[in-house]
């Protein structure tokens, strides 16, 4: 095992990079952070979106959640691949593809957890802040918004986490990202496949891992005030 | 001050306002009484848009409050509003829910704001509460926070929704003092509530509702003494035999 990190570590690391584009554990690190940057603004406006009292805004936004979830990642990353530039005859490269689809992928079950933090609020809570004359906008922001996403903290954090497992599908499309880059590697080697893939499993842990402990830490620095409105006000 | 003129509302085939025509004069206290489901929250709630409504018209300072294009955010901060279920916000403090919406909607800096909520949380007896949060406090406290959290917006106007009715009988009192207080004080008030006493003592007036109409108006000596609805008789005599 040892002698296999002195003699790919580097690889590894970086994939083929300077000789080739940026790849490895690198390349895994910097889509995910890049995914999890812009998902979660696009997740949340998706979200506010879900449960909007405007049909025209709320509707488009059901069907495109609906749409977009019944279909696996696998498939998604497929279509944006090959079908996406058929149709529109532009070209995208693999780390492109593969970051726009994490983003939609991901903004869409992020949506449907912030939605449901904002449902699980009494209704009061809304009124209460509309009768002071905030408007809906405002009332989401200093309101509705900083309850729910404190609720629902912990299935956003999972959902994170679910990203950075999902940029190994990036392998599908030859993206060479650390998995890519590890299943070359044990092409190389050939006999020791079991160490390979422990040293990925590894990988991939402690960058989920390191990932909730984060969030965890963020979590309780602000929640010096977690109190649930739903314990307090009944509907 | 407010003029409700032939007001109607529907839920459905459901008729919740049927042809309400009144006023409410300023420095008036109206109570508002009548059986559950009598359409007395869906009428308090109609006065700032928390309910729209389907005919007739409602206006106050002579402003068709539910005509097209009304500022409905501008006549919200003009109407200072109680719930039943006090609905303060869970993740301030008391004293940051009263300068929530001054701040906010820019009516006041930071420290005017939180010298006048400190004022008012101190008027309702709850200085020392300034940095508890909602949860902390007793529900008689958090109503008497929610009414400081309306009045900080310098509202001419208090509209209270059955204010007592999710308290414990021992709160119920000095959410009543506040209001008896507020009232002395020449605020403009429509008061949905059960407590009778308060009614007698403190309203100008009191309207009695039933399945959406408003059956009989009267000062409150006239109408616990004497009404004259059978509704209404029998509404009184079914509240003094409990």
């Amino acid at each position: 095992m040892l002698e296999l990190i002195h003699d790919y570590w580097l690889y590894f690391l970086i994939g083929q990079y300077p000789n080739g584009p940026l790849g490895g554990l690198t390349l895994t690190v910097l889509l995910s952070a890049a995914a999890l940057a812009l998902a979660m603004p696009l997740g949340l406006l998706l979200g506010v979106a879900r449960v909007s009292p405007w049909r025209a805004v709320r509707w488009p936004t059901a069907v495109l959640v609906q749409l977009v979830r019944a279909v696996p990642l696998l498939l998604v990353v497929f279509w944006a691949y090959f079908f996406l530039p058929a149709v529109t005859g532009v070209k995208t490269g693999q780390a492109t593809t593969m970051l726009m689809t994490l983003v939609l992928f991901d903004a869409v079950y992020l949506a449907e957890i912030v939605a449901a933090g904002i449902r699980s609020l009494p209704k009061g809570q809304l009124d209460g802040a509309r009768s002071l004359g905030l408007s809906y906008g405002q009332a989401l922001r200093l309101v509705i918004l900083p309850q729910a996403l404190r609720h629902v903290s912990p299935s956003l954090v999972s959902q994170l986490v679910a990203t950075i497992k999902a940029t190994s599908l990036g392998y599908i499309i030859g993206l060479s990202e650390v998995s890519f880059i590890a299943t070359q590697v044990n092409t190389l080697v050939f006999t020791k496949a079991v160490e390979v893939y422990i040293v990925l499993a590894l990988t991939y842990f402690v960058l989920c891992f390191g990932l909730s402990r984060l969030a965890f830490l963020l979590e309780r620095r602000m929640n010096r005030r977690t109190v649930h409105a739903t314990k307090l006000n009944s509907r | 001050m407010i003029v409700l003129d032939k007001v109607n509302k529907w839920y459905g085939q459901y008729h919740a306002l049927a042809d309400v025509t009144q006023r409410v004069e300023q420095n008036e206290v109206v109570v508002v009484c009548g059986p559950s489901g009598s359409g007395k929250s869906t009428l308090i709630r109609t006065l700032n848009r928390l309910e729209e409504i389907d005919g007739g018209s409602i206006s106050i300072g002579g402003r068709d409050i539910h005509a097209r294009g009304h500022d409905v955010n501008a006549l919200r901060a003009g109407i200072g509003f109680v719930f039943q279920h006090f609905n303060l916000f869970p993740h301030l403090t008391s004293l940051e829910n009263c300068m929530l919406a001054p701040v906010n909607l820019k009516r006041a800096t930071k420290p005017e704001a939180k010298a006048y909520a400190l004022e008012l949380l101190d008027g309702v007896g709850l200085a020392h509460k300034a940095d508890a949060y909602p949860h902390e406090l007793s529900g008689g406290q958090q109503q008497r926070v929610a009414i400081a959290r309306a009045l900080a917006m310098r509202p001419p106007i208090m509209l209270f929704d059955e204010p007592t009715s999710a308290l414990d009988p021992e709160m119920v009192g000095e959410v009543l003092q506040v209001m008896r207080k507020l009232a002395g004080q020449g605020m403009t008030m429509v008061c949905v509530t059960h407590e009778m006493g308060f009614a007698r003592d403190v309203a100008d007036r009191v309207w009695f509702m039933s399945e959406g109409r408003i059956l009989e108006q009267g000062r409150p000596e006239d109408f616990f003494t004497n009404p004259t609805h059978p509704r209404a008789k029998q509404f009184l005599a079914d509240r003094s035999g409990r």
